[in-house]
């Protein structure tokens, strides 16, 4: 059967080494989400691909849908490089939990446009970050924020305004993945534990663009109930913890 | 269709890198049509080198004795480190006839997506060899990819103030031409242009 050649815009999310001189990408496509691609010969000094595609590069493809599995990349245009993000560590610490959120969250070949477009939002905005005193890149302002756009888009954004189990108003002191949201006192068993300030820390981040997210004035307390939240959602819904967040 | 011995022979040769089921067939082939003691030899070298060739205690390099030849040679500039993730990358350093310092192998690079955090790597030696032994350079080539650019970072960072840690230039391969390179690697070479 003969192939299908189409172009793509896409964001590199990981990249493996394969065979001689070759790298296998995973790349998050806007046509057609999640898909996994050869470079052929990208390892080589002379490789036409030259450092276009690394991990956080945002650009054009030309693909080839062969019969197999992985598509073959024949082309490569780069709209952002996102070098500055790459070149510091901290930034590099942000972009990876993104990119791996991204790559347990999606892992299907479905094209999400809204998935794509906060994920290209989210690199633009990576290359201007500061880092925060005593901060870990896990609960960044911008990560956290991206990581709950994506929870929201997968269709499991935690529902906070009132406790998922009862509908109480008032007394939201936990946060339950089971029931999907916040739980009063009296809903809270098998939950993690949300203090006040991490509730509006959520609600917050939730709330506004990803480009105000710093800006939020975040506390550390609400930092580490925001990354506790989309830990425990990960878990829950999808099974699986990101390496990235251990490290 | 084929013997089992051939079937295991072929098993075996997909296991290496860059070798298909196509490719380890005709391998398995020409080894079957060589000479009986050819191909033995092949295989005497194979368990030879595994029985003998190990990580230099010193460097990581690969080595027959405790410490490699590099590090043994009293003409080699002891000042001086060069850290590579790989041994193969100590051969093409060495290739280039230009470096007389010593290497530090760091086994791989971090890569937070893979699992592989620092004490995955030999650092700890690193930063042992860094601080003992009168280290006055410590030359970063780790490959120049998201990976290695990770861990190049990370190195300075512990380094800075220590020690003079420097990197690698990247930029335009000598003979290409200037309208084949791709942005990445020209913006990077021009960044770091030098006065000539």
């Amino acid at each position: 059967m003969a192939g299908r050649t189409y172009k793509s815009e896409a964001v590199v999310l990981r990249s493996l080494r394969f065979g001689e001189a070759d790298r296998v990408l995973h790349l998050y496509t806007l046509e057609r989400g999640r898909i996994g691609a050869v470079a052929k010969g990208i390892r080589r000094t002379k490789s036409r691909f030259g450092g276009r595609l690394e991990p956080l590069s945002h650009v054009e493809l030309v693909l080839h849908q062969g019969g197999g599995e992985l598509q073959t990349i024949t082309g490569v245009e780069l709209i952002h490089p996102h070098r500055s993000a790459r070149e510091d560590n901290y930034r590099l610490g942000v972009g990876f939990v993104a990119l791996e959120a991204m790559l347990r969250l999606f892992p299907e070949q479905e094209a999400n446009p809204r998935a794509f477009e906060a994920l290209t939002r989210f690199l633009d905005l990576l290359d201007e970050i500061e880092r925060r005193p005593d901060s870990r890149a896990g609960v960044d302002p911008l990560v956290l924020s991206f990581q709950l756009k994506l929870l929201w888009l997968a269709g499991y954004l935690p529902h906070l305004t009132s406790c998922a189990e009862c509908g109480a108003q008032k007394g939201l002191v936990g946060y339950s993945p089971r029931a999907g949201g916040a739980v009063c006192a009296h809903c809270r068993a098998d939950s993690i534990a949300l203090s006040a300030s991490g509730l509006a820390g959520i609600e917050g981040l939730l709330r506004s663009p990803m480009a105000d997210a710093a800006g939020l004035g975040l506390t550390a307390r609400a930092g580490r109930d925001a990354l506790s939240v989309i830990a425990s959602s990960y878990e829950y819904h999808g099974g699986f913890r990101l390496k990235t967040l251990s490290a | 269709m084929l013997s089992p011995a051939i079937e295991n022979l072929v098993a075996q040769l997909t296991r290496l890198p860059g070798v298909g089921t196509r490719t380890a067939h005709r391998l398995a082939f020409h080894l079957l049509r060589t000479p009986t003691d050819e191909a033995l030899a092949l295989a005497a070298a194979l368990r030879e080198a595994k029985e003998r060739v190990r990580f230099c205690a010193d460097c990581g390099n690969w080595t027959e004795e405790e410490i490699c030849e590099i590090c043994r040679d009293a003409r080699r500039d002891r000042s001086v480190l060069c850290v590579v993730e790989q041994p193969a990358d100590v051969m093409s350093l060495e290739r280039t006839h230009e470096y007389r310092g010593l290497y530090h192998v760091l086994g791989g690079a971090l890569s937070p997506l893979d699992g592989v955090d620092p004490e995955d790597l030999r650092m700890d030696d690193l930063f042992r060899r860094v601080d003992s032994n009168g280290i006055g350079e410590v030359v970063l080539a780790t490959n120049p990819n998201t990976t290695g650019e990770a861990t190049a970072s990370f190195i300075a960072d512990r380094l800075r103030g220590r020690v003079r840690v420097t990197r690698l230039a990247s930029g335009l391969p000598v003979g290409g031409d200037l309208e084949y390179a791709d942005e990445v690697t020209l913006g990077r070479a021009l960044s770091g242009r030098r006065e000539v």
